[in-house]
């Protein structure tokens, strides 16, 4: 006979779940610690990539994701350019994703500090909004002032220094697409590396479904998030929001294996439970 | 004619342009094929840009028609729908979408809303898992062991407590998950390939609602 | 120094935050709010972002004299005919143009991208010296575990129908390939799982930064107490 105890259980096992998950994120956050950061393959081939490139690099960088996604790309967005003025590039960014715009406004924000000592239009500009996904990539990599006759901020692109020698997928030294979904990648793959064999790097979830790409077709596929980002931000020596949600990664991780380790644990020790398919 | 009108001619227009597109790609046909192909990526790209209202479109319908109606235990929600939306359209026209005040109008509504919303699926996900990762067979078995090591090895826990858990998710990473994945990219290509063909031999017609 | 409409902002974007995170814990008005009022602000946003496009592309370069744009201004309109039951027959169009171009777009590179180019980076000599699928390290073990999980995987997708499952040497490599597959699986959601933690990572950090606990702490009992309320509705 079952008890008044363990039918409770049973009854509230999801909001007991959530409950203890709230917990182990919370955890981290008041009792802040930062577990070692290990170079994997992956952020030391992303680093390599970018050294290889020649000086004053012209790069273009996507914001192909929203707010949900901004804490991590944006660290690891903010340690590329960075990389890139190293070596006295160029940045032009570009949005395919809807909110793109307004993660380059938040980012204006963070990054003033260093936005400050450039100049809009010679170093770095933003190009504004794209529709149409993958046909706006296609579109884009064929001929830019024919899909986009002004930036976001209003300015002609005939007028901006940084866009006088770049009208086609090919005057970019590497693109990187920075994107949240599995499928604009492939898009990317297909438009930019396949159609015209620029260098390509893809950094996102969809990382383990670009792999057979890597490396003949791409040369860089930085996951997974955000501990890759967080590696690579550790390998410039500028730490940034990546490497800051390291501890909460730890304890976040740690409860999924605590969670799947219970399932396949509890059913079977319970009373009554069959092939441990009891819940 | 009207059938012509409404149906074929949508259909041969599609295998028109799908076909002169891809031979545009293989062949010179010099500045004139290479103007007429960057005309049309960027007309699909402007009608992709006005395609974005249609959802709203429906959206706002479906709302409209609920407030109208009164819907009990709807209609409070549906005009508080509207409100915001055009509350957001009010600020964005007032202010400019390129502003500091709509970008901080956008920080505090949508933003936090989207995100917190698209990371739900992660406190959700934690129940299912303690339901449905359970060890049944040889393939769940195999599962949840590449789970377990990538997880460890992919994140802080592997440098922390295992570190030789990291040479095995990089091996898992590059080599195990490569043979899935680029057979998965084979099939799909194949089955791409073939759909291409039926929209552009006409074959299938769904996606303008007329079936097949 | 942070500004007084920066602390709105603040407070407004922990109260938000706080209602969608009440959700798993139970449907409750609270969280109703937040949906709805999401739904309102994310149409209204792309609304304008839509314009603002459609303006400096589109208007832009009618106003700048290219008369070949009056083409994807007409069937812009024509699009939104599906909403008039008489007309909706004219939405065919745009669509017709949009299916078209998506569909050449991405057909043409298909077959170098995904099919030709994967095919050759399979089929090679697995003892080749100086030539590896990839790997850490590269070695002719990994290229032979790849070639077999390839071939495995795609026996698995492409024999599919029951009278291949007869024959023994294929239902074994199928069998084979579905280990593959579901080791791939695996894979992709532990690093799916690793992703997302720091998603929600992230609003946390938000809701506990120092300055906004006292907001959080607000927040979170008025979360609830609306679902205590919704509770006892439905009880």
């Amino acid at each position: 006979m079952v008890s008044n105890k363990e039918s409770y259980l049973k009854k509230h096992t999801t909001t007991i779940i959530i409950v203890v998950l709230y917990l182990f994120y919370v955890y981290p956050i008041l009792f802040p610690f930062s577990p070692p950061i290990v170079i994997g393959e992956k952020a030391q081939s992303f680093y390599d990539l970018v050294e290889s490139l020649p000086d004053e690099p012209t790069v273009l960088l996507t914001y192909d994701y929203g707010a949900v996604s901004y804490p991590y790309f944006q660290g690891f967005q903010e340690a590329f350019m960075k990389h890139i003025y190293r070596k006295d590039g160029n940045v032009i960014l570009v949005a395919f994703g809807a909110a793109g715009p307004m993660m380059y406004k938040m980012m204006q924000k963070t990054f003033a500090p260093v936005w400050d000592q450039k100049t809009y239009g010679e170093d770095y500009v933003f190009l504004g909004f794209i529709p149409g996904g993958e046909t706006g990539v296609a579109s884009f990599m064929a001929d830019i002032r024919q899909t986009i006759m002004i930036d976001f901020e209003g300015n002609p692109i005939d007028t901006l220094q940084i866009m006088e020698n770049v009208n086609m997928a090919t005057d970019f030294d590497l693109v990187v697409n920075c994107e949240t979904s599995t499928t604009i990648g492939d898009g990317f793959v297909r438009q930019v590396a396949s159609a015209y064999g620029v260098k390509l790097a893809l950094v996102g979830p969809g990382g383990p479904t670009w792999e057979p790409y890597y490396p003949e077709q791409i040369q860089g596929n930085l996951y997974p998030l955000p501990g890759a980002p967080a590696e690579y931000e550790k390998l410039l020596g500028a730490p940034g929001n990546a490497s800051s949600q390291i501890g909460l990664l730890f304890t976040g991780s740690l409860f999924y294996l605590v969670i799947i380790i219970c399932g396949n644990v509890i059913p079977r020790i319970g009373k009554g439970s069959e092939n441990g398919n009891t819940d | 004619m009207s059938q012509v009108v409404r149906k074929t001619i949508p259909l041969v227009l599609t295998t028109f342009i799908g076909i002169s597109l891809i031979l545009t790609y293989f062949f010179d046909f010099g500045a004139a094929g290479v103007s007429y192909e960057k005309l049309l990526l960027n007309f699909a790209v402007t009608i992709g840009a006005a395609s974005l209202g249609l959802g709203i479109v429906n959206l706002s319908r479906l709302h409209v028609i609920r407030l109208q109606r009164k819907a009990p235990g709807q209609w409070y929600y549906s005009l508080i729908l509207l409100a915001s939306m055009i509350l957001m359209i009010c600020v964005g026209l007032i202010y400019n979408i390129k502003s500091d005040a709509f970008s901080l109008m956008y920080d505090a509504t949508v933003a936090p809303l989207g995100a917190t919303m698209m990371s739900l699926f992660i406190v959700w996900i934690a129940p299912a898992l303690y339901r449905s990762a359970r060890i049944r067979n040889l393939g769940s078995a195999l599962l949840i062991a590449c789970l377990f090591i990538v997880v460890i090895g992919g994140s802080p826990l592997g440098p922390a407590l295992l570190p030789f858990t990291t040479t095995i998710s990089n091996w898992l990473n590059s080599i195990v998950n490569l043979a899935s994945m680029r057979a998965l990219k084979i099939t799909t290509a194949i089955g791409l390939i073939v759909l291409s063909i039926r929209i552009l031999t006409g074959k299938e017609k769904s996606y303008l609602r007329l079936g097949d | 120094m942070v500004t007084l409409i920066e602390n709105i902002v603040s407070i407004v974007a922990i109260g938000f935050t706080v209602g969608c995170l009440t959700l798993p814990l139970g449907d409750n008005v609270y969280w109703k709010l937040c949906e709805h009022m999401f739904l309102g602000f994310a149409a209204g946003y792309t609304i304008l972002i839509a314009s603002q496009t459609l303006q400096a592309n589109l208007f832009g370069k009618i106003g700048s004299g290219e008369i070949l744009f009056f083409i994807p201004l007409i069937l812009s309109i024509m699009l939104y005919s599906r909403f008039v039951k008489q007309a909706s027959w004219l939405n065919r169009y745009p669509i017709a143009l949009l299916v078209g171009v998506g569909t050449a777009i991405s057909m043409r590179t298909i077959v170098d991208a995904m099919l030709l180019k994967q095919i050759r980076s399979t089929l090679i000599n697995p003892f080749a010296t100086g030539k590896a699928i990839v790997g850490n390290p590269a070695t002719p073990i990994n290229n032979i575990v790849v070639i077999i999980g390839v071939i495995a995987v795609t026996f698995y997708f492409v024999f599919w129908e029951m009278k291949w499952m007869k024959n023994p040497a294929i239902a074994s490599v199928r069998s084979l390939g579905i280990l593959v597959l579901m080791s791939g699986f695996g894979i992709y959601v532990a690093n799916s799982l690793v992703m997302r933690v720091s998603r929600l990572g992230g609003r946390f950090f938000f809701m506990l930064a120092p300055e906004n606990l006292l907001t959080t702490g607000f927040f979170a009992l008025l979360g609830a107490i609306s679902l205590y309320l919704s509770r006892k509705k439905e009880v």
